[in-house]
């Protein structure tokens, strides 16, 4: 069994002794330990979906959460983590991670990898479960692949959740070619699936008439059309956001808005469509002199977007993690990403939302993550403060229950460990 | 052990004279008169035989480029040139199961199936850059270059001979893999191994893809990763006859040794003790590997004439991190003779075997020690009196 406990930086120091001495770890050491119940008791926990818990606790079977409530019976022989004093959150989704997948591949799931340096970074910032494309638009309106990755680190085949969950689309006033490529090539799409349906009818009812052919790479097109996938397209200025918007009334496609800075000028329209957004508050843009409409970016956009209804994801303004530059700004600080919204006014639970059940709603995968939900996956973070401030550290990292990081084993944070005092220096010669 | 200079005595005048035509019919590549071997003693202060304990004073006795006897009590024949070396000691040959020293082909491309690609066809034996391994204590190398996919067909090649064709082994070799884990290279090599399996390509270069499948010729593969590693296993698992050789760079196999101690697999590391990814542990990856139970042979770090000459002392580096001696011996010669499937002919002191060794002046994994003198099938390919290379 083992046991954790929250402890002031004085006392950290005299539980980690002996855990360093005590040799290998007792989690994860092997598959009758993963196939114990597990049972995190005492921690705060935030559910995302239905409130804060305080001192409650989650029992975890299988690798899916089965409990989650304040009085809960630790069945026998459970492994323990105590988290008394610590607050408990969902894993992290990061709607889109770079750097997990080498470019070169032409789908994501041939070129993952359980063992990359990037798994390690995202379980011991507390991101299990990732947006990953390669590839993306070039000379066409649409390109590329995506994925939604999860952290299992090790584990290959458990790694891909979906793949694809969307359709990368360029479509910018700043490409007008590709705008008009994108168009024709739906409303072509749109046309064969109107014969279609008639000639289906026309079938049903018994008369003659010819199966329409369908058109080269209308594939895709159809998937948007039919509202299978959604279309991901950058958008950040106004005007590239509601050029995106007559699409949806064009066509009816769903879209999902990424790297959005004037959405706040805009809102309303954006909500009218039930478009998703995704923003990074810290992103920085003048406005623009020569225009009289507000324009540029507003350190208020979240706390407006969610005013006016509309639902957005929040992404760090470095969407990789960056040990070797952009350090603040990526994925490594991705909650504080979320607290910059707050400092603009928004609620903490929206913002908690932003970066875990509300990206778990874009990407298609909130049966299984997002929330601690019973049912759902145990992918499990344990924080050593509030999930929003800047001193908070992920002390252990769960993925479909099983601990793949824990901050006193992990070399990442080692530098930062209350170091022990140093050695009497010898004595002088008399 | 004394550093001794080496002298070779001549037994008789007249066999000083049959040694003259003998080396002169050697150096025109004709075949040896029938009724007179050629016979070479080499007299060595200890004989790390590989098949067996060390013989301290023995003698390696050579007929006709094989090993006819090693041991302590070998009688020298009449009429022998002897190799004197009892202040130093001999170890065979030494293999590198991967490298692409010398040649010229241009490796990388776009991912693609050519079996037909024939290392041997690109040999290039008059630079100096295998001599100078020979110079290393190197007598066999597996030459290829790494195009992505199927890269083509290893060349199995001695470090010094008078000419492309002399420095063939077989003029058969291994299959050389070039893993990438994209879409393209993993359908390129997939597809030309399932066509194999399925009753034979006909294509070119078929019957190496058949031969490899079949396990008649080993399959060299190249991987960069732990993460490689999985998705390798997992790709080969239909082909169970076939014999991979898993030649590995990463910094993070050591991450399934587990998986690969198990299989029990054939993995070539670099000859360095390297860095944990992002941490300042320093991480012996031959030792964890040899420990979980995997066959490790090591190559050079670093594919250069330098990382060659380099290579005894970072060998050296890595028993003194806790490989044991036995296992890096093993790693530089048996090991990899075994993997490209030459055990038969090479890689350890046997009756039988290719006279292929290194005399030194003291251990090989003594940076002190200096290599005196490099034997290639009982012939003098490299002797440190000369001064130079010839």
């Amino acid at each position: 069994m083992m046991a954790r406990r929250s402890l002031g930086p004085t006392s950290c120091w005299v539980f980690l002794l002996p855990a360093l001495l005590a040799g290998p770890p007792v989690l994860g050491a092997g598959a009758p330990e993963a196939e114990k119940p597990l049972a995190i008791v005492g921690g705060d926990i935030y559910t995302i979906t239905d409130g804060v818990i305080r001192g409650g606790t989650i029992l975890v079977e299988k690798g899916k959460i089965t409990r989650v409530a304040a009085n809960v019976d630790v069945p026998e022989g459970a492994t323990v983590i105590d988290a008394k004093g610590q607050v408990v959150l969902p894993g992290l989704v990061a709607v889109r991670l770079n750097g997990l997948v080498p470019g070169g591949a032409k789908n994501v799931a041939d070129a993952l990898d359980p063992y990359s340096s990037v798994i390690s970074f995202a379980l011991a910032s507390g991101v299990t479960t990732a947006f990953v494309q390669v590839g993306g638009p070039g000379d066409e309106p649409t390109g590329g692949s995506n994925a939604v990755v999860k952290m299992t680190e090790g584990d290959l085949p458990g790694m891909l959740v979906g793949e694809p969950v969307a359709i990368a689309v360029a479509y910018s006033n700043s490409q007008p070619r590709l705008k008009a490529v994108f168009r024709q090539d739906l409303a072509r799409a749109a046309e064969y699936l109107r014969k279609l349906s008639q000639y289906e009818k026309d079938k049903a009812a018994g008369k003659k008439a010819d199966e329409p052919k369908l058109p080269a790479g209308a594939e895709q097109m159809i998937k948007l059309l039919r509202r299978e996938l959604p279309a991901r397209i950058s958008a950040s200025g106004a005007n590239d956001i509601l050029a995106a918007l007559q699409l949806v009334d064009d066509f009816g496609i769903r879209v999902i808005l990424e790297g959005v800075v004037e959405g706040w000028t805009v809102a309303e329209e954006i909500a009218k469509r039930g478009v998703d957004v995704i923003i990074s508050p810290r992103v920085k843009q003048e406005f623009d002199h020569n225009v009289a409409a507000p324009t540029g970016s507003s350190d208020q956009q979240a706390a407006m977007l969610k005013r006016a209804g509309v639902r957005f994801a929040i992404t760090p303004v470095d969407q990789w993690f960056g040990p070797w530059g952009g350090f603040g700004e990526d994925l490594f600080t991705f909650p504080l990403e979320a607290a910059y919204a707050v400092g603009g006014g928004l609620d903490e639970q929206t913002a908690l939302e932003a970066i875990t059940i509300t990206p778990a709603r874009m990407l298609g995968v909130d049966d299984r993550v997002g929330s601690l939900q019973e049912g759902k996956d145990a992918d499990i973070i344990i924080l050593d403060g509030h999930p929003l401030h800047y001193s908070t550290f992920v002390e252990l990292t769960l993925v479909n229950g099983k601990v793949l990081y824990d901050k006193s084993k992990s070399t990442y944070f080692s530098h930062i460990r209350p170091k022990p005092a140093p050695p009497e220096p010898p004595p002088s010669p008399k | 052990m004394r550093d001794e200079p080496l002298t070779v005595r001549r037994v008789s005048a007249r066999s000083c004279s049959l040694l003259a035509l003998a080396l002169l019919a050697c150096a025109r590549g004709a075949p040896l008169l029938a009724d007179d071997h050629h016979t070479v003693a080499v007299l060595a202060g200890r004989i790390e035989t590989l098949a067996g304990p060390a013989v301290d004073n023995g003698v390696i006795l050579i007929v006709d480029g094989r090993i006819e006897a090693v041991g302590p009590d070998v009688k020298v024949p009449e009429g022998a040139e002897v190799i004197e070396a009892r202040g130093g000691a001999v170890f065979p040959g030494l293999v590198s199961p991967a490298t692409a020293l010398g040649l010229s082909g241009a490796s990388g491309g776009k991912p693609a199936s050519t079996p037909q690609y024939r290392t041997a066809d690109e040999l290039y034996p008059f630079q100096d850059a295998c001599k100078l391994a020979a110079r290393a204590g190197f007598t066999t190398l597996a030459l290829w270059t790494r195009r992505p996919g199927i890269s083509g067909e290893v060349a199995l090649a001695r470090t010094v001979a008078d000419g492309p064709k002399e420095m063939l082994l077989s003029d058969l070799g291994p299959l050389a893999v070039d893993f990438r884990a994209d879409t393209d290279t993993q359908s390129a090599i997939k597809g030309a191994l399932d066509g194999a399996a399925k009753g034979g390509s006909s294509g070119p270069g078929g019957d190496l893809l058949t031969r490899a499948v079949q396990g008649e010729t080993p399959l060299l593969i190249t991987c960069s990763g732990a993460g490689d590693v999985v998705r390798i296993l997992k790709l080969l698992e239909p082909y169970d006859k076939a014999k991979p050789v898993l030649i590995c760079q990463g910094d993070d196999v050591q991450r399934v040794a587990d998986q690969l101690g198990a299989k029990q697999a054939n993995v070539v590391l670099p000859a360095r003790i390297a860095w944990e990814r992002y941490t300042r542990n320093r991480i012996n990856v031959p030792r964890l590997l040899a420990e979980a139970g995997a066959h490790v042979a090591c190559v050079p770090y670093g594919d250069s004439v330098a990382g060659y000459e380099a290579y005894r002392g970072a060998m050296a580096e890595l028993v003194h991190g806790g490989l044991t001696r036995d296992a890096a011996l093993k790693a530089m010669t048996i090991l990899p003779a075994t993997m490209l499937g030459l055990d038969y002919r090479l890689g350890s002191l046997e009756k039988g075997k290719d006279a292929n060794l290194v005399v030194l002046s003291g251990d090989l994994l003594d940076a002190r020690a200096k290599v005196l003198r490099v034997l290639i099938e009982g012939k003098t390919v490299y002797n440190a009196e000369w001064g130079g290379l010839r």
